[in-house]
């Protein structure tokens, strides 16, 4: 009998403890419990639903135990199941308990109604006591073999269940044997489906320590096995369909034809309503098909019509999970939906996350033909009355604008969005028309036109403030009043800090912006109101630079403020210009506002590796969440059907390359605005959710915090900080000296090779190139084992070597051969290195050919180069 | 996680702790999954879809109160259909023999008679269509079953009318909905138009008349064996409700209703908005249950001030005005029966009002 104490135990303070409902119930059952009269299992039936609604409202009725154990000796099968139901929920806190019901389960295992049969093994099975395993093989063994198939299923899941409790039981009574028998040879498709469900577990589990299980597994992907299953495809239920079409998706064909014959097989599921068996069968057809590029073709074609209606015909949450997939498709072959835009349209009455998915759909299936269309139906949404969803839309407008040669229509309507007086209307907006000024800077004539015309103090939100005043920096010779509006923002300095502007802007969001170059490389960084003034300074002193009259007192006013500025860095930035300002003028001008270039690419938010691992994961939450599934879940969770260990170790080891190397690529980067937050999110993960000062990209600044810590201090001991006047016109004075020649470089060093981190070079230069120059150095290079290992595919070699300045301009091949164009520039001239990297994993061989603009400098570049290859790999 | 972008379903969105939340919305109930597993979304999202027309089969009635009073029932099918996570069989048929509780039906006089046009409210696309709110497993007063099957046809029709009155975008998602009591299992056949084609690729010949459907799929007890001959599909249904088939079409139509809406600024702080609904279909055809939603922007506190912008308009938030049939429009409709057609049209203005502008 269970202590008293049972009965308290996940009681919740605002439940009535039910103690005495309980004590109640516990006598009546005893009552009842020897009772043969007539109508007793209808008076035991209304007290067991007492005892599992108490049960489902958490009240802790396992004192009952022995009562209803005794109740259950009857025949009543909707009493039995009540009781079995109980039973299971109390079985594994209880194990004293659990040992009452193993009796009376095992006789109900041996009763003549194959219902109880099953619902007793089943029951048995999920006591999940591990010291009561032995009790369990006797009646696993039996409901095997069993007549009833209903027993039969219940029994294959049982062994499941017995694995995970035990799998040392489960193995040494021959099980998984029994079931491989069982899968080949049963006539119940239903009894199959669960064989294989068993075994894929349980083998998978095996591998890593059995050969024989690792062999047992592969064998699931035999051909023998894959036909006979999807050639009696349709005899199984919709949901084990889906599971032969995994396994179907996983089986490698050994020639063309079997392609065909198994995509003629199938090709009648892309039919079916179940919205499942589509996409588990367009998994199958796509991963077939992926070495045959115009079937893939077709394939694409063929499964448009399909998933359209799967969009149109499930509930919204399916039309989710269904338009997330179709996001990763158009992502691979923008042409499939280029025709169907129109099928992505929001409707007015869809949740907000299948609009938010439709945009997605409608920038990425924009090209020349649709994009009027598309741009139009974006602008109608700009007005929605949700504001979220009116945001996206415009930021969709400006993704496509930035992804569009032809400009010129859609550069008209940002603008008139600026014109439409809505203050979040505006401020996305502001944000688009500079990264698209940074891309097309042919049309800063008319975007700063219309930009001069917004009054600053309608722009709130920071980072369209931020967007507003790099604008007015960045043009300020073709905006009439540009150093004016600085000023006035200046004058207004204290009230960036106050927080109460943020209100609606969510409390970190996260944006990078364009560093001027190298030097000051403050790629991504929270965005705080202090940013706002970060960017003040830098437009103030490119302003300065072009209309130096204007500007000087502004220029003054403003490092005054900063160098009083609380904010840290803020301060740092506003003494670093001043110096640089006393240290020589022009020499500031060329770090503060160089020459810039156009942003040919935005920095992609995925890399096209992660972009395949998740194509590979076709069907999965990966698609959903968009990454990968090493990501996101543990390696004993990566699925059910995941079948080999050693890519999955192998993506671990990715991972660390996957995840760090692109973001300190990111951070390298002058790069975009374009992401939406939350895609920001994802590419740093976690460690974004600290301050300002933890971010990474602050890492390596130890040393110039240290430095700028000394400035402070240097600054602090001058008595002309606290004033505001002195300091300014001490500035002013050395600001006068324009026309003065350049400070003198600093002695060359004998320059150890510096690579340009940010290199550029079309494909067609390189080829002309590469014609043209004389190969300067060719050598053999062996790999580190962990360099061939990690060598899975070209794209992760590809973001190593970009980490050393490297950068690939085409690569192909499959394993074991691989072939890689590299190049890279040198940091302070225009001089290029030209590479041919063919590598060959199975021999652990490299063969570099080297061509170089200045050939004196090849040899230092092929070290380099190795040494950046040898460290592949390496974690 | 993403709570700006998915302000209320947090479907399929990943926890700190490897944990994967599925949930889906039917009747206003939420049907929850976990799993750490990486599943398929859609067929995690399918089954609870499933779970719901279960147990709706078996309860009649899909609410709070069916649930309640049924839960012990609503465990063994869950018990049944889903055995270690694994789905086991979600039809309806199957169950049947494995379950054996019977089920408390509620009164479904009682409930507000939702009709097809319940598939445009709370965000759902598609309800269960049928009225029919009977048990499949519960028998009639004096223990007979009545044979008897219920075909619906729910066509949900999407038309974008540019403010001039043009059309811009038009398109129809459409099931045919089968709810069936027969017993035995009989054949059945369903005679679709002859001249129905499928895929838009089917020549040009899209004569008058003509129906050509974009895509479909059907459900797996049907067969197709003479469906490219004669347009007939042939099954045995299964006990419960479960689509037959759906269907999409983009091919022009004409649309059933047709909406002007016309929005003047009547002052700074104000905006008149005129709707004009008209049915273009003959007087002998009832319109059942006709609303009319107009989204309002619902002005929270910007920037300036904790004012709130307050719409005084005397339909709230959205504009929902229920008309039964075309009797029962009064007052400020105007009713054209002699017409033939019925012509809504109805006027509101709104007053906004903000404490700082």
């Amino acid at each position: 009998m269970a202590p008293p104490a049972h009965s308290q135990r996940s009681t919740s303070p605002s439940q009535p403890s039910g103690k005495g409902e309980v004590s109640d119930l516990k006598s009546q059952l005893r009552q009842l419990a020897g009772s043969r009269a007539p109508g007793v299992d209808d008076s035991k039936r209304e007290l067991f639903k007492k005892v599992i609604s108490y049960m489902t409202i958490g009240i802790d009725v396992s004192s009952v135990f022995g009562e209803m154990v005794m109740c259950s000796a009857t025949s009543d099968i909707v009493l039995k199941k009540m009781c079995y139901l109980y039973v299971g929920n109390y079985a594994k806190v209880n194990p004293d308990l659990a040992l009452l019901t193993i009796n009376f389960l095992q006789r109900d295992c041996k009763d003549e109604d194959p219902m109880i049969r099953g619902l007793a093994l089943r029951s048995l099975c999920l006591l999940r006591v591990p010291n009561l395993v032995e009790y369990l093989v006797g009646p696993l063994g039996a409901g095997l073999k069993d007549l009833n198939s209903y027993v039969r299923i219940v029994a294959v899941m049982g062994v499941l269940k017995l694995y995970h409790i035990s799998a040392s039981t489960c193995v040494d009574a021959d099980f998984p044997a029994t079931l491989k028998h069982m899968m080949l040879s049963d006539s119940d498709t239903q009894v199959v489906a669960n064989c294989l469900t068993a075994l894929q577990e349980i083998w998978s589990s095996e591998a890593s320590t059995s050969e024989e299980a690792s062999r047992e597994r592969e064998a699931l992907l035999s051909k023998q096995i894959v036909f006979r299953f999807l050639n009696r495809i349709k005899e199984f239920s919709e949901w084990a369909q889906c599971l032969v079409l995994e396994l179907a998706a996983k089986y490698v064909p050994s020639d063309n034809n079997e392609i065909f014959d198994i995509m003629n097989l199938l090709e009648d599921r892309l039919q079916h309503a179940n919205g499942a068996v589509v996409l588990a069968t367009i998994k199958v057809f796509l991963h077939l098909t992926l070495s045959m590029n115009d079937v893939h073709q077709q394939v694409y074609e063929r499964i448009k019509a399909p998933l359209l209606t799967l969009v149109s015909s499930g509930s919204p949450e399916q039309s989710y999970a269904v338009l997330s997939h179709l996001h990763l498709l158009v992502m691979r072959a923008p042409f499939i939906f280029s025709s169907d835009y129109k099928h992505f349209y929001c409707q007015y009455n869809e949740p907000s996350y299948v609009k938010k998915l439709k945009l997605e759909m409608l920038t990425a299936v924009a090209n020349e033909s649709n994009t009027y269309e598309i741009v139009t139906e974006l602008c109608e949404y700009a007005a929605n009355v949700d504001i979220p969803i009116a945001r996206e839309s415009i930021r969709a407008v400006g993704k496509i604008a930035l992804q569009q040669y032809d400009v010129n229509a859609i550069v008209d309507r940002l603008l008139q969005f600026l014109e439409m007086e809505k203050d979040y209307v505006t401020a996305e907006a502001l944000v688009l028309v500079k990264d698209l000024l940074r891309k097309y800077p042919q049309w800063s004539q008319d975007c700063i036109a219309v930009v001069g015309n917004i009054s600053s103090k309608n722009v709130q939100e920071p980072k369209a403030k931020a967007a507003l005043i790099w604008m007015l920096g960045e043009y300020s010779q073709d905006m009439h009043d540009a150093p004016y509006i600085l000023e006035s923002l200046i004058e207004n300095w204290d009230e960036e800090h106050s927080a109460e502007g943020w209100k609606n802007v969510p409390a970190v969001t996260r944006v990078s912006f364009p560093c001027p170059k190298e030097g000051i490389g403050w790629g991504w960084i929270l965005l705080a109101p202090s940013q706002v003034r970060l960017h003040l300074l830098t437009a103030v002193m490119k302003c300065f630079f072009k209309r130096s009259p204007e500007t000087q007192k502004a220029l003054g006013a403003a490092l005054a403020a900063g160098l009083a500025d609380f904010h840290q860095d803020v301060h740092d930035r506003a003494v670093f210009y001043y110096r640089l300002l006393q240290y020589n003028v022009s020499v500031a001008e060329r770090v503060v506002n160089p020459p810039k270039q156009a942003v040919s690419v935005f920095a992609d938010t995925q890399n096209s590796e992660i972009k395949d691992r998740i194509f590979d994961e076709f069907n999965s939450l990966s698609v959903v969440y968009q990454k990968p599934s090493y990501m996101f879940t543990d390696k004993e969770h990566r699925g059910p059907f995941e079948f080999s260990d050693e890519v999955g170790n192998l993506s671990i080891g990715a991972e660390s390359a996957g995840t760090v190397v692109p973001a300190q690529r990111v951070e390298a980067n002058d790069k975009d605005l374009l992401l939406s937050t939350s895609e920001k999110e994802e590419i740093r993960g976690p460690s974004t959710n600290g301050s300002a000062y933890s971010a990474p990209s602050y890492d390596g600044s130890a040393v110039s915090a240290a430095a700028s810590q000394a400035l402070s201090e240097l600054t602090i001991s001058n008595p002309s900080v606290p004033g505001h006047a002195p300091l300014p016109s001490f500035a002013i004075d050395d600001l006068l000296g324009l026309g003065l020649p350049e400070a003198p470089a600093p002695a060359p060093s004998p320059p150890p090779l510096k690579l340009n981190s940010k290199a550029v070079l079309d494909p067609g230069t390189f080829q002309q190139k590469w014609r043209q120059l004389p190969i300067s150095l060719s050598q053999e290079y062996s790999l580190s084992p962990q360099g061939v290992a990690a060598l899975t595919a070209p794209p992760a070699l590809l973001r190593h070597m970009q980490g050393h300045s490297i950068h690939c301009i085409a690569s192909g091949g499959q394993s074991p051969n691989f072939k890689f164009f590299f190049f890279a520039q040198k940091a302070e001239e225009s001089s290029t290195f030209l590479v041919e990297c063919i590598i060959n994993t199975s021999l652990a061989k490299a063969q570099l050919k080297i061509k170089a603009d200045d050939q004196s400098t090849s040899q230092a570049f092929s070290a380099l180069f190795q040494s950046a290859l040898s460290n592949f790999g390496v974690p | 996680m993403y709570p700006d972008i998915f302000p209320v379903y947090l479907s399929c969105q990943q926890n700190v702790d490897g944990v994967n939340y599925f949930h889906v919305k039917v009747a206003g109930l939420l049907f929850v999954a976990t799993t750490r597993v990486n599943v398929s979304p859609s067929l995690v999202l399918e089954l609870l879809q499933r779970i719901a027309r279960v147990i709706k089969d078996y309860l009649g009635v899909l609410n709070e109160d069916s649930f309640r009073k049924n839960f012990v029932l609503v465990y063994e099918l869950l018990d049944e259909v889903i055995d270690f996570g694994y789905v086991k069989t979600t039809s309806t048929e199957v169950l049947k023999s494995y379950v054996f509780n019977e089920p408390i039906v509620i009164d479904a006089a009682r409930l507000p008679s939702l009709g097809p046009a319940a598939i445009f409210m709370k965000g759902a696309k598609r309800m269960p269509g049928t009225a029919v709110t009977k048990s499949v497993v519960a028998n009639e007063h004096g223990g007979r079953k009545r044979e008897e099957i219920f075909v619906d046809i729910i066509e949900k029709i999407s038309v974008t009318f540019s403010s001039s009155g043009y059309i811009l975008t038009s398109e129809i998602d459409g099931t045919i909905q089968m709810k069936s009591y027969l017993s035995g299992n009989p054949e059945i056949r369903l005679a679709l138009n002859d001249d129905l084609s499928i895929g838009r690729d089917y020549g040009g010949s899209s004569g008058s008349g003509s129906v050509i459907l974009d895509d479909c799929n059907f459900h797996e007890s049907v067969h197709l064996d003479s469906f490219d001959i004669d347009r007939t599909l042939t099954l045995v249904p299964p006990d419960g409700e479960f689509p037959v088939m759906n269907y999409r079409m983009t091919q022009e139509f004409r649309p059933p209703f047709r909406i002007n809406a016309l929005i003047e600024e009547a002052g700074p702080l104000k905006a008149e908005v005129i709707l004009k609904v008209r049915a273009e279909f003959s007087s002998s055809i009832n319109a059942n249950t006709i609303l009319v939603e107009m989204p309002l922007p619902t002005y929270t506190t910007r920037k300036y001030s904790e004012g709130i912008w307050t719409c005084q308009h005397d339909l709230h938030n959205t504009n929902v005005h229920c008309f039964k049939t075309s009797e029962d429009l009064v007052d400020d409709m105007m009713d054209e029966k002699y017409t033939c057609d019925v012509s809504i049209v109805q006027k509101c203005s709104g007053v906004y009002t903000a404490n700082e502008l």
